[in-house]
């Protein structure tokens, strides 16, 4: 077994404070996820859930104010998009970039062996093969441009599966649900379920209660206006389900 | 334009040649040329080349024709091409060497270059197979020849297949066509013929690596391509292949013949440099039901420390700004000054270091044009290659003495020093004396507190002079001169001011200040006597002189300095030895180095020197500056060409029903590039289908342009036809233009057009990025997957070597 103990943290976000252009969206947000843990985080639309999440990833677009991020030992902001993707994270996308001309099944072989140099064509085939299938998607699906004429609940599960494919130990999944079907949603939690270890952990961002019912998560926050304004287990989940974000409102 | 030369002065290149530097060249006239374009011209090529009488009489008809056209008026700016400027010269050469042997190398290379490891090579099993084993080649030719294909340079076949030839050559692009056509036709040398026999189809594509040693391939290369009823043929023209065009003209025609139900793709990669003025004529006839896919791919340098000579300065390319006067050669092989129009950054890529016997060097890309003098057969000729084609012992022109624009240095003041009085004369511009000093000072003097010293004694042969010097220009009388070698100049204010003019720092940090390099070149030569005669003797088992000094890099400006002034130096060696120093306890390594200079002024404006040795030296920032008019320019004293326009505009006449074209070009411009290219499509039978795609890539400010035409002539019904134009800018200084053209002579016609720009989104590289890419690679990725249409219908190995290309594309334009 590896060395994970209670008091590591895979990711610390400390008090930050985010802003596009001239508007202020994050205002003092903190989180802490320890190895393992599933986190949920709740919240109306434009409450900053999907900008928490590329500030994380690294878009260029975001300017943070204040605050810091450390993931695993490092200063999140030290790391470029593609170090912070080597060292571990993954976003699922809310809206998956199309790029024209590009194959899919390329583009996730050359994003598997940029961090994995000794994969073999055979060991690729092999867990893609494993990944589409739990995914109940067939092959064809990746002989495609990367997200070009992807239906919605298409694109979610390109992301899923790149998802399972990079084997990332912090996942963010942006709205992952949405779009998606009862059916299709229960593949992509399973997928998900799979994952779920000493070594993996999670943000699953939803304004959807309905996923987190399957996902079970360890903890549940709920994000208005930039500020997690509760924070708490099944009862957070539950209360939203029942009432809205208008409790919580001021 | 580079060739005419008067029988003089053919002379004296040769004869100084062997007389300077010990290297003869063998008693062979070079060609003369007379100005312009004449009758006689032609009647010579035709008869060097010993071609049968129809031939001839097809080259004359053709140059009366040229005489009587106007210049096109379609596409870019032609108003600059003066024919009487342009030499049509041609090399001569008995036969067609089967000289395969060379080959591989230049394939090895180009693996090399761009960086695919070795396992990969393999992995790509056929590409290794054909390009690096003769026999494998042979094979496939054989195989060929006994199915009838023919595969041999244009020459070969007016000689060996005058019955196809005849038939075929000038049908598709006839002499009157247009101006260059007609030039063509009078001037051609060298270029491809292939003809496909009825329903033979040539599975592995023909390429232009055969012709790689053709030497008589030169600026107006003819290509012909027929095939008969049933065949199917790809013939690809790759980047591998050169461009030997001289200057300013490159006006090459390709015809192809598709006859009933046959197949021709034509695939050009040309990623290296395009010359000036490429105008090339590319056309097929396509008969019923017949396919003509044209694939077509345009991009295309100098690191930035090389040393360019402008009129009175010697400049790093990189300080290179518009408006700068540079020495370029004319027609006459004369130095003429011309004006820099745009220096253009040519992103990071694989240059090579060449070196000629006399010790000058550059670093180029291998696509960089040199001014290569070569010998082929009986005579010798001058054409422009680029550095992958060029090998050591090949003759490369060098500058000799340049035309002199220099002028004296107006001097600053003296500095304010307080609680100074002494007056000492102030001299207000350079002359040859104060520079004759300043040599001295710069080889053995140093300030020190505040005074001037230089180390010398009274018996040192210069004593007299320099004490002289000094007295005369600045009044100084007083000079002290020490026991120990050494001669006091008690002036603060001398100091002071010999180290405002640029000479600070002691022996291992003095530079030659910029404003020597405008001097003029007497001034410049005392400037280095001063030097000789303060540092300089006659290294033991040497003849020639030679200065020496532990920094490098000043030996190196003073070298780039006598080149400007007539003195021919030499090479710079390396001394190294353990010593003590007088008054020191340890042993310690010093390093010398030694610059040697050759015995005789250089005369003659250009040299040629035979290249020593061609070696790689990674991936660097490159740069090139494109000249208006000659397009060549002088670098670290060797003359170099720039690359630039191209415009190409293949075309596809669909003669009878069911044919069918398809025209894909992709072209990339960079900084101070203009990509003209497009297509053009002729719809003169029922039932014809045509596509247009062209996609353009621009980048740090370059140009991108599509200009197509779709004609529908009468009676051609049921025509369906898409011209689709999509334009990727990476940055917003780009830009990208379309000018389609259409005529439509048939109401049933179908015809498509979509436009679409677009720029690299910041999404879409943010996606990319957090998946693990680099900036660049992801902007790789989205310039690859926007020129997929073109890649896919490429084999693997020029895939391969295209992405590798634009990776090296993106870096340079991120950094």
């Amino acid at each position: 077994m590896t060395t994970v103990t209670e008091q590591q943290k895979v990711l610390r976000v400390e008090d930050l404070h985010v802003s596009v252009g001239e508007k202020r969206i994050l205002n003092g947000v903190s989180l802490e996820v320890k190895p393992g843990e599933v986190h949920a985080i709740l919240g109306p639309n434009g409450s900053g859930k999907s900008t928490l999440s590329f500030v994380l990833a690294g878009h260029p677009k975001y300017k943070v104010e204040a605050g810091r991020v450390t993931f695993g030992e490092k200063d999140l902001f030290m790391l470029t998009p593609g170090e912070r993707s080597k060292a571990g994270m993954f976003l699922a996308f809310q809206y998956p970039t199309e790029i024209q001309g590009l194959s899919f099944v390329h583009f996730l072989y050359t994003s598997m062996k940029a961090r994995e140099p000794e994969l073999t064509p055979q060991e690729f085939t092999k867990r893609l093969k494993e990944a589409l299938e739990l995914l109940q998607n067939d092959k064809a699906f990746t002989s495609r441009e990367v997200n070009v004429g992807f239906s919605g609940g298409e694109k979610k599960r390109g992301e899923v599966l790149q998802l399972l494919l990079l084997r990332p130990t912090l996942a963010i999944l942006d709205e992952t649900d949405s779009g998606l079907d009862v059916d299709a949603l229960g593949v992509v939690v399973n997928a998900i379920k799979r994952l779920r270890g000493p070594r993996f952990s999670a943000v699953v961002i939803t304004h959807y209660p309905k996923m987190l019912e399957l996902l079970n998560p360890d903890k549940v926050h709920v994000m208005v206006e930039g500020r997690i304004v509760a924070t708490g287990g099944h009862e957070v989940m539950r209360k939203v389900e029942d009432e809205g974000y208008g409790w919580l409102e001021k | 334009m580079v060739g005419k030369m008067t029988a003089q002065e053919v002379r004296t290149v040769n004869e100084n040649y062997a007389e300077k530097y010990g290297f003869s060249v063998e008693d062979a006239p070079l060609i003369k040329f007379d100005q312009g374009l004449s009758e006689e011209t032609v009647k010579k090529i035709t008869e060097l080349k010993e071609e049968p009488g129809w031939m001839r009489e097809r080259r004359l008809q053709a140059l009366k024709i040229f005489f009587g056209k106007p210049m096109p008026e379609w596409g870019g700016d032609l108003k600059d091409i003066n024919f009487d400027e342009v030499t049509y010269y041609l090399k001569s050469s008995e036969r067609v060497e089967d000289d395969w042997e060379k080959v591989p190398e230049n394939i090895k290379r180009t693996f090399e270059r761009l960086g695919i490891p070795e396992a990969e090579r393999k992995f790509l099993a056929g590409v290794g197979a054909q390009f690096e084993s003769n026999a494998v080649y042979h094979k496939i030719r054989d195989d060929l020849a006994k199915q009838g294909v023919i595969f041999c340079d244009m020459d070969t076949a007016v000689k060996e297949h005058p019955e196809l030839v005849k038939e075929f050559f000038g049908k598709i692009v006839p002499a009157g066509d247009n101006k260059f056509s007609a030039l063509n036709t009078a001037c051609w040398s060298g270029g491809s013929f292939i003809y496909v026999p009825k329903g033979v189809k040539v599975a592995a594509p023909l390429q232009a690596y055969f012709r790689i040693n053709a030497k008589n391939m030169g600026q107006f290369e003819r290509t012909l391509i027929v095939a008969d009823e049933g065949a199917d043929v790809t013939y690809y023209e790759t980047c591998t292949s050169p461009v030997y065009s001289s200057d300013s003209l490159h006006a090459a025609v390709v015809e192809l013949v598709a006859k009933k139900n046959s197949k021709i793709r034509y695939v050009t990669m040309q990623n290296w440099s395009t010359n000036v003025y490429n105008l090339v004529t590319k056309r097929a006839f396509a008969y019923e039901n017949a396919r003509v896919e044209w694939l077509d791919l345009n991009s295309g340098c100098l690191t930035g420390n090389s040393k360019i000579f402008t009129n009175n300065d010697v400049k790093e390319i990189k300080d290179i700004e518009k408006e700068d006067v540079v020495y370029s050669l004319d027609e006459n092989l004369k130095f003429v000054r011309k004006k820099v129009l745009e220096k253009i950054y040519s992103g990071k890529k694989e240059v090579f270091k060449l070196e000629t016997r006399n010790r000058r060097e550059i670093l180029a890309t291998v696509n960089h044009p040199f001014l290569a003098l070569q010998k082929t057969g009986k005579y010798n000729s001058l054409s422009w290659k680029p550095l992958e084609f060029l090998k050591e012992g090949d003759l490369i022109a060098v500058s000799g003495s340049i035309p002199d624009f220099g002028k004296s240095y107006k001097l600053p003041n003296f500095p304010k020093i307080p609680r100074i009085k002494t007056k000492i004369n102030k001299v207000e511009e350079t002359n040859s004396d104060l520079m004759w000093l300043l040599g001295f000072y710069i080889g053995d003097g140093y300030p020190d507190k505040s005074r001037i010293c230089f180390s010398l004694t009274k018996k040192d042969k210069s004593y007299e002079r320099l004490t002289e010097t000094i007295r005369r220009l600045f009044g100084i009388q007083k000079l002290k001169q020490d026991k120990n070698a050494l001669l006091r100049v008690n002036s603060k204010l001398l100091m002071e001011w010999i180290l405002s003019l640029g000479f600070k720092g002691r022996a291992n940090q003095k530079k030659v200040p910029g404003w020597v390099f405008t001097l003029p070149k007497d001034q410049k030569r005392e400037f280095i006597n001063g030097y000789i005669d303060a540092d300089g003797y006659v290294r033991k088992g040497h003849k020639n002189k030679s200065i020496t000094s532990s920094n490098k890099e000043l030996l190196e400006s003073i070298k780039t300095l006598s080149m400007t002034c007539d003195i021919e130096p030499m090479k710079i060696s390396k001394w190294t030895a353990r010593q003590k120093k007088p008054l020191g306890k340890e042993e310690k390594e010093y390093t010398h180095y030694f610059l040697y200079f050759g015995e005789k002024k250089l005369e003659d404006s250009l040299y040629f020197m035979p290249i020593s040795s061609i070696k790689s030296m990674g991936i660097q920032d490159t740069w090139d500056i494109e000249v208006e008019g000659a397009h060549n320019f002088i670098a670290n004293g060797i003359i170099v060409h720039n690359s630039k326009l191209t415009m190409k505009y293949p075309s596809v006449y669909l003669m009878e029903r069911n044919a069918k074209a398809d025209i894909l070009s992709v072209a990339f411009a960079s900084r101070g590039q203009h990509q003209d290219a497009g297509g053009k499509v002729v719809h003169l039978a029922p039932n014809t289908t045509s596509r247009i795609v062209s996609k353009s890539v621009s980048k740090d400010g370059g140009r991108a342009s599509y200009r197509g035409l779709l004609k529908v002539g009468k009676g051609a019904t049921g025509v369906k036809s898409t011209v689709r134009c999509d334009a990727l800018m990476l940055d917003d200084k780009s830009r990208s233009d379309t000018y389609p053209t259409m005529i439509v002579d048939e109401k049933d016609a179908t015809i498509s057009h979509e436009a679409k720009v677009g720029k690299i989104g910041e999404d879409q590289l943010f996606y990319l990025m957090s998946r693990g890419f680099s900036e660049a690679d992801a902007n790789a990725m989205v310039v690859l997957g926007f020129i997929a249409d073109f890649t896919k219908e490429l084999p693997m190995e020029y895939a391969v070597e295209l992405n590798k290309l634009i990776r090296l594309e993106m870096d340079g334009s991120l950094c």
